[in-house]
């Protein structure tokens, strides 16, 4: 049977293709369903899980009492996404849910769900914070949760270039706002859920929550009332001298607590344009990050030093014949005018270059530099904020140092030093010869429990004795100097007024910066107060643009900080008998 | 019709369609639950219309089993010129679905030419090679049969529908074969068509066949795009393993990862629901099926019916491969739909109806016994 035969083989070649085919189905599945498995496993699975982020809210920024700063409302708004829910019996209850918790009329919430559009269609905006949380918590289906935060300033632009700003993303900048970033921040949480193909959360399916841990809130040792104090003086100087800027600065010198901290030009918070570069100028925090050359405040430090050194003391005398020659450079007075016969006292309360310059023949280099460095100039003060300048001087260690520099140095010439610099270092000699760390948050509040900054001594800069001697001589300059205007009556004070020529791109100009530091009341310091007030155009003086700030704020701030007058708790005025 | 043909009725045949039809119910019903809203009447649901498409089908299936096969051999042409104007009837008004004509609408349903012209295309080469069979191994007769299967093959490619025109094209390799062609004849067919591949690519393929081979080669091409549901079947089919994520319980299908997961990629369900296993079962009922096919051929009683069951059994083998292939990502995406399994009237019709005829062949067999 010829015929069979063939006919037997050609089935076994179709039955072969077939074998064929089906060997390659087997092998592929296999393949695709034993060997790969895991790996398809894995990618189905990763496939439908989806991650929400729960943003954390971000923790307020308070003043020393409580009061906030800045501090964020975070708001909810509720959508609907369209068409997610298949079941009736579902869709009725979600919609009743929404009602009892929204007060949305179950219609609006089945009229928005019922639309043939895939994106989600806002159902509430500006749901409190509370129970917002409460709606994502619970996931219910066809309801996306979105946050919105926003950041307000309670206190209006107080302290603008202390704060900082925060980004749209809630992110601080810049200030503290930046500096205590992951502390005011806090730590975003997450929900892990089973989604579907377009993305949209399975109703009733697996979920897990981790929780957020919300911002700490930060409380500063600035007070808001010294801070508008120094403000509104800062203002009414822009108005009077119409200065370049100006800045103040209050502390107090027992612990370092910086009390207020205030610049101009400063910025408005609730604008900020970071894309204006003028403004990024505004928004610096000058007391921090500025450097300027101190001038005659900085001869607290020249006699601090002489007389921890024993070179001198308040009765010293020096012959002032109104200039002297140094390596070929001449040094006068302000006033070109020579005072004769003097004491150290005089020297400080008649502001004497030629004084100063004496003292620091008598210590000589190698000593006063020792001091500059131990009153914490050419290095940060560590404060808690960012942008802090080292300031910077020469020292004979330095190859292009030379005498004439401790000269000029010694009347706070020819040396960089930053407000806050200053201010630190003259607080040492009202905390009795402490130097301590300045700072500007004293705690930072968190839900599991407070964060409290301690003061923090640097160093013993000079004796308690000659400190209370300094500040005795500084009392003198007070009420004995130039000008007296930053006599306070029925308070002792201590203050030194300084005039530095302004430094310009093209080396000393006429403008001058005119500041002053003062502290008191001296039998038990309170506060110390740092005015500068940069290029003033009506008058170059620091005795009288910057003393008259002094005077201001520190009446108002014994009244505030209910601060007996000096010597006379006998005589308390209305106390009649 | 006799009691005596009964006798040989293939009932094992008969219940392993029954079983894969039973089998492809419960998917399609698992495949469209999650599409299934509150307020469908049962008609919506697809288990529900693939039963009734089922028990008409059946019908069919019985009609073609009393029918007597040979009455076609006559019929032949008249069936030929039908399915040719059936075909051409689509390419030129048919309903527009998924960028392809398919579709006849008839009123009171939409039909599939293209699945009965497989039948008549089956009939059409039966008659040729039965009629031709001493001079089939002279090239010129076998390249007349191409000319048999050229014009409905070009109308489907029309339409455009590439995996039928394949299915048309396995038809007539299947039945050439064993008409007893020269197999050099067939290789050398063979061998030209492969050569002539990348031409054919290059100016008679349409744009669609050409990204559908393109995202078949890299389906990351387009990612949610085209290549969507290529690889979503593949991580369906990988993330079954071997014993599946249980009945009703895949993710992928069930959460609408999976596109068109009731028709042509109910595999993909399968594999990612029922795991290995749930597919093996599968290829062995397949394999049953096909062997009871083949022995339709080695027992039907003329050259007629044996070209008719081989040609039945090529159609059904080649849309399995076609279909499964697809799934498991071994071959582009064609449009084939999985004899018995995948939700579709039109496909089921005519399976049922082929597979009637097998029966057909198989009770009218040449040992009558008395």
């Amino acid at each position: 049977m010829k015929d069979g035969a063939i006919r037997y083989r050609r089935l076994v070649v179709l039955i072969g293709l077939i074998a064929l085919g089906g060997l390659a189905l087997l092998a592929q599945t296999a393949g695709i369903q034993l060997v790969q498995h895991d790996y398809f496993k894995a990618i189905a699975l990763d496939e439908h899980w989806g991650r929400k982020d729960l943003l954390a809210h971000r923790g307020a920024i308070r003043d020393r009492n409580g009061h906030p700063l800045a501090a964020t409302t975070t708001l909810y708004d509720i959508f609907v996404a369209p068409g997610t829910i298949k079941s009736s019996d579902l869709l009725s209850k979600t919609a009743k849910t929404v009602n009892s918790l929204l007060q949305v009329p179950e219609e609006k919430f089945l009229a928005l769900h019922s639309q043939a559009r895939t994106q989600p269609a806002l159902l509430q905006a500006g749901v409190a914070y509370d129970l917002g949380n409460k709606i994502l918590d619970l996931g219910l289906p066809g309801i996306k949760v979105e946050k919105a935060a926003h950041r307000n300033y309670p206190e209006g632009n107080l302290a603008s270039t202390v704060l900082g700003i925060v980004g749209k993303d809630q992110k601080g900048l810049m200030g503290l706002e930046a500096y205590y970033n992951s502390d005011l921040a806090g730590k975003s949480g997450t929900i892990i859920y089973e989604r579907d193909s377009v993305g949209n959360e399975i109703p009733l399916g697996f979920r897990e929550r981790e929780a957020s841990q919300e911002g700490a809130d930060i409380f500063l040792t600035i007070d808001r009332f010294i801070q508008r104090l120094a403000e509104k003086e800062l203002d009414q100087a822009m108005k009077k001298h119409q200065p370049k800027s100006a800045t103040i600065i209050v502390m107090d010198p027992k612990t370092g607590a910086i009390l207020a901290m205030a610049n101009r030009p400063a910025f408005d918070l609730t604008q900020p344009n970071l894309g204006d570069t003028s403004q990024l100028d505004r928004m610096r925090n000058r007391a921090v990050s500025d450097m300027y050359e101190p001038g005659s405040t900085f001869k607290i430090i020249t006699m601090a030093a002489a007389l921890q050194e024993g070179k001198i003391t308040p009765q010293t005398t020096m012959f002032d014949k109104g200039y002297v020659v140094k390596y070929g450079w001449t040094i006068t007075n302000w006033d070109g005018r020579g005072n004769g016969q003097v004491t150290m006292t005089d020297v400080l309360k008649n502001s004497i270059n030629v004084g100063v310059v004496w003292v620091s023949d008598l210590l000589g280099p190698e000593p006063f530099y020792k001091y500059v460095k131990a009153f914490g100039f050419g290095q940060p003060t560590s404060i808690d904020t960012n942008g802090e300048a080292a300031g910077q001087y020469r020292t004979p260690d330095d190859q292009d140092w030379s005498p004439v520099d401790l000269a000029t140095n010694s009347f706070g010439q020819a040396i960089n030093v930053s407000p806050l610099q200053m201010i630190t270092a003259v607080s040492a000699v009202a905390n009795g010869g402490k130097l301590m760390r300045p700072y500007l948050v004293e705690k930072i509040v968190t839900p599991n429990g407070v964060r409290v900054f301690r003061p923090v001594e640097v160093r013993r800069v000079i004796t308690p004795e000659v400190a209370k001697t300094l500040t005795g001589m500084l009392k003198k300059v007070v009420e004995e100097g130039l000008t007296k205007l930053a006599m306070v009556p029925g308070y002792d004070m201590a203050g030194k007024t300084g005039t530095a020529q302004a430094l310009s791109a093209t080396g000393y100009s006429n403008a001058t910066i005119a500041s002053f530091i003062g502290f008191g009341p001296i039998e038990d310091p309170r506060f110390i107060i740092f005015i500068k007030i940069d290029e003033p155009k009506d008058d170059p003086w620091g005795s009288v643009v910057a003393s008259p700030i002094y005077r201001s704020m520190a009446e108002q701030m014994l009244v505030y900080l209910r601060v007996p007058p000096s010597g006379a708790l006998t005589a308390a005025p209305g106390v009649k008998n | 019709m006799e009691m005596k043909y009964w006798r040989h009725f293939d009932y094992l045949l008969l219940l392993t369609a029954l079983l894969l039809m039973a089998y492809g119910l419960a998917m399609i019903y698992s495949a469209s639950l999650a599409s299934a809203g509150p307020d469908q009447s049962l008609w919506d649901f697809p288990v529900v219309r693939q039963g009734l498409f089922a028990v008409a089908g059946l019908l069919a299936f019985a009609v073609a089993v009393a029918a007597d096969y040979r009455v076609y051999r006559n019929a032949a042409v008249a069936l030929y010129i039908v399915a040719l104007v059936g075909l051409i009837g689509v390419v030129a008004l048919g309903a527009i679905s998924y960028g392809a004509k398919r579709w006849l609408d008839l009123g009171v349903g939409s039909l599939q030419p293209s699945e009965l012209a497989k039948i008549v295309l089956i009939i059409a080469l039966a008659r040729f090679f039965s009629q031709y069979q001493n001079r089939i191994k002279s090239l010129p007769v076998l390249l007349v049969s191409l000319v048999v299967l050229a014009p409905p093959m070009v109308l489907i490619y029309l339409q455009p529908n590439l995996g039928t025109a394949v299915v048309f094209l396995a038809i007539w390799v299947g039945m050439a074969i064993i008409a007893g062609a020269r197999l050099i004849h067939l290789a050398a067919i063979g061998a030209l068509g492969v050569l002539s591949a990348p031409l054919a690519y290059a100016f008679l393929m349409q744009e669609y066949m050409r990204e559908r081979i393109r995202i078949f080669l890299n389906p990351a091409l387009d990612p949610l795009g085209a290549g969507y549901n290529v690889l979503q079947a593949e991580i369906s089919v990988g993330s079954g393993g071997l014993l599946g994520k249980g009945f009703a319980q895949g993710t992928q299908s069930q959460l609408h990862y999976l596109r068109i997961q009731f028709t042509d990629f109910i595999f993909s369900v399968i594999g990612e629901e029922l795991g290995f296993l749930g597919a093996l079962v599968l290829f062995l009922l397949f394999i049953f099926l096909l062997w009871r096919g083949l022995r339709a051929a080695t027992l039907a009683r003329d050259v007629f019916g044996r070209l008719l069951a081989v040609g039945i059994v090529s159609m059904l083998l080649f849309q399995v491969f076609l279909n499964i292939g697809v799934n498991i990502r071994l071959l582009p995406v064609t449009g084939v739909p999985l004899p018995l399994i995948s939700y579709g009237g039109s496909s089921l019709l005519t399976v049922l109806l082929s597979l009637g005829i097998l029966e057909s062949i198989i009770i009218r067999q040449k040992k009558i016994e008395f």
